[in-house]
């Protein structure tokens, strides 16, 4: 799953989150991969589970540690929370240069969603995405029997809070309609 | 030193290269001037972290390791590297690299 374009688009969602001030710890990382992919069609090659909080790519977390590897991707300590993700300027550049603007057309999509993520805690970040797994993955249901879906699978996320999830989750449709 | 020629824009990965260690560099001139057919690159990147396991707390909690402990969220991963040479070539090859490794990784090989 290491390729050219899993490391450019990957490169992608850590270049714009930290543009917007994101933390970038692994979850932003994840969960706009994440969304990305099955809501606006990125084509991320990891492949994603629901796990412990939320859709978890371990295909993406091998990227992320190749290009901790490689340098590409730098981890910076922020005790005593999570670490943040960070690019080494002058390689993300030299390979940028070398994919040209190959990837350049999902640029618009990545942004919209680390727009609505950059700036979410890790349990927002994990009741949203996984609003919109149960969404997408469970559309037979109505509104509230999703909301219910939500707090079944991950029963430490309270109705309200699902709630609340779902109405993000909805703001953030019509957003991708309205782009 | 290669990362610092590939940020100063002497060395170009290729636009399907992932793999940025010094040794691919070598091995690419390598098989221009041997051919590809009597060398051997082998490469392991830590894909996993390790260093991630559950530690049971004084008061019974369960806690991931890298949430507790900076020292162990931080352990540089492993990043090994090598280039093999069938027998009958591999003493140019050590001489090849012992004459031009310094050109190769500095960007300077013509």
């Amino acid at each position: 799953m290491i390729s050219v374009s899993e490391i450019n688009l990957v490169g992608r969602v850590v270049e714009i989150l930290s543009e917007m001030d994101s933390w970038c710890g692994e979850t932003h990382i994840q969960k706009t991969a994440y969304v990305a992919k099955v809501v606006e069609h990125v084509p991320f090659e990891s492949n994603f589970v629901l796990y412990k909080h939320g859709p978890y790519s371990f295909d993406l977390n091998t990227v992320l540690n190749h290009m901790r590897s490689q340098n590409i991707l730098v981890v910076t300590p922020q005790a005593p929370y999570g670490s943040s993700y960070r690019l080494n300027e002058g390689l993300w550049a030299a390979l940028s240069r070398a994919a040209g603007q190959r990837f350049d057309e999902y640029d618009e999509r990545v942004r919209f969603v680390c727009s609505r993520f950059a700036r979410k805690k890790v349990a927002e970040l994990e009741r949203i995405a996984t609003a919109i797994y149960v969404r997408l993955n469970f559309g037979a249901l109505n509104l509230q029997q999703q909301i219910r879906k939500l707090n079944e699978l991950k029963p430490h996320i309270g109705l309200p809070e699902a709630q609340n999830a779902f109405s993000e989750v909805e703001a953030f449709f019509q957003g991708t309609q309205q782009g | 030193m290669v990362e610092e020629t590939i940020k100063d824009g002497k060395l170009a990965p290729s636009s399907e290269q992932v793999d940025l260690s010094p040794a691919y560099f070598l091995v690419e001139q390598l098989k221009n001037k041997f051919g590809g057919d009597g060398l051997y690159y082998d490469r392991y990147f830590q894909s996993t972290n390790s260093a991630v396991f559950p530690v049971l707390m004084s008061d019974n909690r369960i806690e991931v390791s890298t949430q507790v402990s900076e020292v162990i969220r931080n352990i540089p991963l492993t990043k090994i590297a090598y280039i093999f040479a069938r027998p009958d070539l591999a003493q140019n090859v050590m001489s090849w690299i012992e004459k031009n490794r310094d050109d190769v990784l500095t960007g300077s090989q013509k």
